[in-house]
């Protein structure tokens, strides 16, 4: 396909590092956040016996005493976890491990005291971007649901031209979706220039609200780029077919596992 | 006219074989341009574009990608095998007893994957060919492994129940996702049943069908399969212990998924993960772009009170509450035939769960199961089902074939579905065990709200259009137009905005203006505020608050 060809190849690659860096973040910070929470309450504890000793002075023992839980626990886990996988030294590692957890908690609990309370918006930030990126790379792949038994009705010679069609319909889609995507972000970056930062934020957080929406006008060219390239495929009979569990994203091979000739 | 207009450029679009998310997408903008009267078609096509934007403030949509990607992740080791293996060595010596264990597995390996045909493509693969091989007919083998694989969708952390108590959440009445995922269980381990019956009666007939009973070699197929099992465990004994919220269990999920697969199984190579991730990000990606072009869609019907004209309909025509499931039930078969589960559960759940719930008293658990339940057969029902698809591929076998092999298991669910749907114990009885209430709840015969709030809590009906003849395109538009009036006029408008116009009701996005007009006044209001925040820190104003954060179920 020429230059458009190449600059395609490229913004996929670009596209899929992006996607799985942002996966891991939100899944990273979504997992500290929760994982954290109950180690504040071991570590920093303010539950009913914790209160009653503390009320003795007891503090600082109640807090050794929640860090020594932790070390049990995650201890106990790895070592579990190390004798699965067939370590020879499971209890030294696995003590190891948990020490090393525990010690991480305990910064973590005097960086966060009250819990990591922008992951959830933070990931929601990035939950758009993600969005509109997987769906350019379904674009990409063909991964997307069609309906396609209208097209099916039409004579085999035509079904090219009709396909083509359909990809051209779907691009023009996209990019009035992409141009209603620009206008947004502007006023929503406007909004947020006019107001210093202070409005048109993310609830809750510092995020400006046109980082997050900027991923449609993004997202939309992205696939009106890609439907223009399938239209001229189609247009020359070179798109492929594609099956119900390629865009399930089921591989192929796996037909092969069921010896589904032996029936 | 208009409606001609917009069923006529649908048919031509759908004759050209279109991706799904522009049918939704294009019959969303010409609902908004056909149906509305606002002055500038700007503002509605604006519409659209803000609610894909309120993607970012939907805190229970953020557990999908991770239960995607932590489905991916752990459907590519080795897991079926040990499910399988488990299965097999605990019920194997039952009549029927390899059919048994593969329905067992089927729901562990749901619960896990989140996906019906990965469920089908990752059991049957192990379990086909050992049914086949110990004398099970090939009909049956293809019949009960397609119908158990789709029990997937009532499997927590199930994404059809997901979205269902997404869409009736922003429409009718809080319907909490850990709740939904509770009521699920005993109605899916019913269906279950059911289906292990029919298998054992099957296997009757079958000589080599048992297996004598192993206690050493169950003990070393759950050692085996102990940590894969610990997934479903670790996210529902999280959300019912109080330790985490339904979103969070994603991420928990996730990073389980990650920890099993890679460290301890060693299934998964750390170098394979960026890959998967990219996968699981393009089916996320599939996914949602008619998610939130069908949130647009669901503001349309929301504006037309297109629950309100069903509302009308069936008081005109005399419903019952059991006529009324019938229908409701005849219909999702139909459109769960016909769509995929998400698109039906986004355009149809905020339609129908108002006038289930409002009208006719449902418990919106309990018809949020129901719904569920239906799109299950329609995983299974032909013409157009997924899983039907899925097993001629993988069985290499005819679709005609798969079609003949489905219809004795889909019976029994269809069977399995009329007595859920009369007997609401089955999906409230377990909530209401757990929340110290009387377990029993009959179904609403009368058709009218239980007086005690059920676990769902229905809002009541703040829009209950008067009995009488069916909303035409034209009331509708008054009603849409006296909304807009009360909104300009300060008034309270019927769906509950505030008086300034610039609070939005629940589910309603904030307009373009409307978003300046609160920025302005924020503004205003930080500079006169000497002293307070810093702008740009967290405690800075934000113009809508569609986001808080969820706290855990305690």
């Amino acid at each position: 396909m020429g230059l458009p060809g190449r600059i395609n190849e490229a913004l996929v690659q670009v596209e899929r590092a992006a996607v799985w860096i942002i996966l891991a973040l939100m899944g990273v910070t979504m997992f500290l956040a929760v994982a954290h929470r109950p180690a504040i309450a071991m570590i920093n504890p303010r539950s009913a016996p914790e209160l009653f000793l503390s009320a003795f002075g007891e503090e600082a023992w109640v807090s050794w005493g929640g860090m020594l839980g932790m070390f049990l626990v995650a201890s106990s886990v790895a070592v579990l976890a190390l004798r699965t996988r067939g370590s020879a030294q499971a209890i030294p590692f696995g003590l190891g491990i948990g020490a090393g957890i525990t010690v991480f908690e305990r910064i973590f609990v005097s960086l966060f005291p009250n819990g990591i309370v922008q992951a959830q918006p933070i990931a929601l930030s990035l939950l758009l971007w993600l969005s509109l990126l997987g769906a350019s790379l379904a674009a990409y792949d063909r991964r997307h649901l069609s309906v396609d038994f209208g097209s099916k009705l039409w004579p085999e010679a035509m079904r090219p031209k009709v396909a083509a069609v359909s990809q051209i319909v779907t691009a023009a889609f996209c990019l009035v979706l992409c141009w209603l995507g620009v206008r947004s972000t502007g006023d929503q970056f406007r909004m947020w220039v006019d107001s210093d930062g202070a409005a048109a934020v993310l609830s809750g957080t510092a995020i400006p609200r046109w980082f997050a929406v900027s991923a449609i006008p993004y997202g939309m060219l992205a696939l009106a780029f890609r439907f223009s390239l399938e239209a001229v495929k189609a247009w020359r009979n070179d798109l492929e077919d594609v099956d119900e569990l390629h865009i399930l994203g089921i591989k192929a091979d796996a037909a092969a596992a069921t010896g589904g000739g032996e029936a | 006219m208009s409606g001609l207009i917009f069923f006529a450029a649908l048919a031509a679009l759908l004759a050209l074989g279109p991706r799904l998310f522009v049918v939704v997408g294009v019959a969303t903008t010409l609902s908004f341009l056909l149906f509305t009267d606002y002055d500038s078609s700007l503002i509605q096509l604006d519409r659209i574009v803000t609610k894909m934007e309120s993607l970012t403030g939907k805190n229970v949509f953020l557990s999908v990608p991770f239960f995607i990607a932590a489905g991916s992740i752990m459907t590519r080791g080795g897991i079926a095998t040990r499910l399988t293996a488990l299965a097999s060595a605990g019920v194997g010596f039952l009549p029927g007893g390899l059919a048994v264990a593969s329905i067992l597995a089927c729901i562990v390996f749901a619960a896990i994957s989140g996906s019906s045909p990965v469920t089908l493509v990752a059991v049957g693969a192990v379990m086909y060919p050992a049914l086949v091989r110990s004398g099970y007919p090939s009909r049956f083998s293809i019949g009960i492994l397609t119908s158990a694989g789709s029990l997937g969708c009532m499997i927590p952390p199930a994404i059809t129940m997901l979205i269902y108590s997404i869409c009736v959440d922003a429409s009718t009445a809080r319907v909490n996702p850990s709740d939904l995922f509770f009521a699920g269980l005993l109605p899916a381990l019913f269906i279950a049943g059911l289906l292990a019956l029919y298998s054992i009666w099957v296997g009757l007939s079958v000589p080599g069908s048992r297996s004598p009973f192993d206690g050493a070699a169950l003990s070393r197929a759950a050692r085996e399969a102990a940590w894969s099992l610990t997934l479903p465990a670790v996210v529902l004994g999280g959300i019912y212990g109080g330790i985490f919220t339904p979103t969070e269990a994603g991420a928990v999920a996730f990073a389980a998924a990650l920890l099993i697969a890679c460290v301890i199984h060693r299934d998964v190579p750390w170098s394979k993960v960026p890959s998967i991730l990219v996968e699981s990000a393009t089916l996320i990606g599939s996914l949602v772009l008619i998610v939130i072009l069908a949130f647009g869609l669901n503001d349309f019907l929301a504006e037309i009170d297109a629950a309100g004209a069903i509302r009308t309909w069936v008081t005109d025509a005399g419903l019952s509450a059991f006529q009324f499931m019938l229908v409701v039930n005849f219909v999702l078969i139909v459109l769960g035939a016909l769509m995929d589960s998400i698109s039906a559960t986004l355009v149809f759940a905020p339609i129908l769960a108002p006038v289930a719930i409002n009208h006719y008293g449902i418990d919106p658990i309990h018809f949020g199961v129901v719904f569920v339940v239906n799109m299950e057969i329609g995983y299974l029902a032909p013409p157009i089902a997924t899983n039907l698809f899925v097993a001629s591929a993988i069985f290499r076998q005819p679709f005609s074939e798969v079609v003949k092999s489905i219809f004795p298991t889909l019976s029994i669910i269809c069977g399995a579905l009329f007595v859920l749907m009369y007997m609401p114990v089955f999906s409230t009885g377990p909530l209401n065990l757990r929340e110290g209430r009387a377990v029993y709840t009959s179904f609403p015969w009368d058709g009218k709200p239980a007086p005690e709030a059920a676990p769902g809590e229905p809002a009541g009906d703040p829009a209950a259009a008067p009995p009488g003849q069916p909303m035409t395109m034209e009331e509708m538009k008054q009603r849409a137009r006296a909304r807009r009036e009360a909104e300009q006029n300060g008034a309270a408008p019927p769906d509950g905005a505030a008086p300034d116009g610039t609070a939005p009701a629940e589910g309603r996005v904030l307009t373009m203006e409307e978003m300046k007009l609160r920025a302005r006044q924020r503004a205003e209001e930080a500079r006169k505020a000497e002293g307070s925040a810093a702008p740009g820190t967290p405690e800075a104003p934000a113009p809508d608050a569609p986001a808080t954060p969820e706290q855990p179920p305690r």
